[in-house]
């Protein structure tokens, strides 16, 4: 039984051990930060959060009641917009947080996997709303369905993703890529936490 | 035996701080926000054009529409993959991904938009099937005729009580062949026996639309896009309907539409694909990019934002 207690013979263990010594409770959910975080500048990222909150909350809802309600009864009308406004709202302050992030250069000190996997979150975002946007289920979305299919087209790859199909669209939009977002915004929160917040440019030499 | 890991944020002093009561706050803000606005502004929601909407509003673009398909002279029928053979119009010499991935939706316009619909009808409407057999009998120059004269003539046809009708000619088969396609379409039947045709759609589950939105990507969605200032050369898809704020985050993928040589060159979409790419892959690398993971330190936002610790610490 010697062997069980080396690391690798337990995976359980080794986890635990891991997460205690890297990301232990008192800094995944800390209760006091290094002075340096004062500024309104910190709020973007959780309003983009709280957002993105709202958004799937609407979406959900939208998802379970069907599209004949969001588009042709009064309630799924109001929920429509809510959803509509909150995307705009969600990419406000995510542009907000990419631009205060890069203009602290947030990645100094070993947080480069935190920008990179936050660059992904971008770029999933796009491609979510870019399908919301052409599920629509209106001449917006037919519109845009025949003029972006062009650029899907000359890269060949129609035949695996067609834009034109609202059933993949569909399923992208409502399952796949937000199970991509939340799973990505997980590993961004970790990350945060365990690297804790980037400290004020060039904080140790003064 | 084990690693001492000392967290960075250990290595400053400390104040209180709460991150949920932050969330929360964040999260009453932004239901504030977004609620306000949904309520105040609402959606815009223009419902779907339909080719039975299209044949009933105007039979003759729909005639016109479909007369190009027929002869093969749509921007369908002469796309290339993945729709049809033929040489790619996205290439950059060599590289033609277009091309690569082949004809993978095939589709034959004459076929598909009129040949095909005719004989699904022909059962309703026995009258059809005469037509069908005098054009298929006919040789390919003798089918150009005809539908060449027909397509010239619908410049001067008129429309009464919803038919075309055009001055006498040499049409053959051909322009009893567009009436029952007219009122085909008119009835809603075309959209149907298309999508039920699509590969993929089956029984109850229906849900690409890509044939019937291809019928009408021409005349039919440009003539309402022109009308709301919807094209790509109005900066595409970044812009909504009315006045509202459309997908702008996407504004620097339709902006190249904007600029030569994207807007001019024939491989424009190839050339937008390849530079967002690129874009993104700069992004992502900032941290890693000489030069331009020093930008912040030569603009002092920085300062800004941590004002009080530069404060202190000049003390």
């Amino acid at each position: 039984m010697r062997a069980m207690n080396h690391p690798l013979m337990n995976l359980t263990k080794a986890l635990r051990n891991k997460i205690e010594q890297e990301l232990p409770m008192e800094h995944l959910l800390p209760d006091r930060l290094p002075i340096y975080v004062s500024s309104f500048v910190y709020m973007f990222g959780i309003l983009t959060m709280a957002s993105f909150i709202l958004v799937i909350l609407s979406g959900m809802t939208m998802a379970f009641e069907g599209p004949l309600w969001y588009q042709f009864s009064a309630a799924g009308a109001v929920m429509r917009s809510i959803h509509f406004w909150g995307v705009q709202v969600f990419f406000f302050f995510l542009f907000l947080h990419f631009f205060s992030v890069f203009f602290m250069a947030g990645w100094r000190e070993g947080r480069a996997a935190t920008w990179i996997i936050g660059s992904f979150l971008l770029l999933f975002s796009i491609v979510e709303a870019f399908t919301g946007f052409l599920t629509q289920g209106g001449f917006f979305a037919q519109w845009n369905q025949v003029q972006s299919k062009d650029a899907f087209n000359s890269i060949g790859i129609s035949g695996f993703f067609n834009v034109l199909n609202n059933g993949q669209l569909y399923g992208l939009h409502i399952s796949i890529i937000p199970a991509i977002l939340v799973l990505l915004l997980i590993i961004h929160l970790t990350l945060i936490r365990q690297k804790g917040v980037v400290p004020p440019i060039e904080a140790l030499k003064k | 035996m084990k690693k001492t890991f000392q967290n960075p944020e250990d290595r400053y002093p400390t104040q209180p701080s709460d991150l949920i009561k932050e969330m929360l706050v964040a999260f009453g803000i932004a239901f504030v926000l977004i609620v306000g606005l949904a309520l105040i502004f609402r959606t815009p929601f223009t419902p779907p054009v339909t080719i039975k909407e299209t044949a009933q509003s105007d039979p003759l673009l729909f005639e016109r529409t479909d007369m190009r398909d027929l002869m093969g002279t749509s921007a369908l029928a002469t796309y290339g993959p993945p729709y049809n053979a033929g040489p790619a119009q996205q290439a950059i010499g060599w590289f033609a991904p277009e091309q690569w991935g082949g004809v993978t939706n095939a589709i034959t316009t004459s076929d598909l938009y009129v040949l095909d619909i005719l004989r699904a009808a022909s059962p309703i409407n026995p009258h059809i099937i005469p037509l069908i057999d005098a054009y298929t009998a006919a040789a390919s120059p003798q089918q150009q005729q005809w539908s060449q004269n027909y397509y010239a003539a619908l410049q001067n046809a008129h429309v009464i009580n919803g038919n075309v009708i055009v001055p006498a000619g040499d049409y053959g088969p051909v322009q009893g062949m567009m009436q029952a396609m007219l009122s085909i379409a008119q009835s809603g039947f075309m959209d149907s026996a298309l999508n039920r045709t699509t590969p993929g759609n089956n029984g109850v589950y229906t849900y690409n639309f890509s044939r019937s939105i291809l019928f009408l990507q021409g005349e039919a969605l440009t003539n309402k896009a022109t009308a709301a200032h919807l094209l790509g050369s109005d900066w595409g898809i970044a812009r909504e309907e009315g006045s509202y704020p459309g997908p702008w985050w996407l504004m620097i993928y339709t902006f190249l539409y904007q600029i030569p040589p994207y807007s001019t060159a024939s491989a424009g979409d190839l050339l937008v694909v390849l530079t967002m790419l690129g874009v993104f892959l700069v992004i992502m690398l900032l941290p890693f990019i000489p030069g331009l993971n020093k930008i912040p330190y030569y603009i002092p936002i920085y300062k800004v934002i941590w004002r009080r610790w530069y404060a202190r610490h000049e003390k």
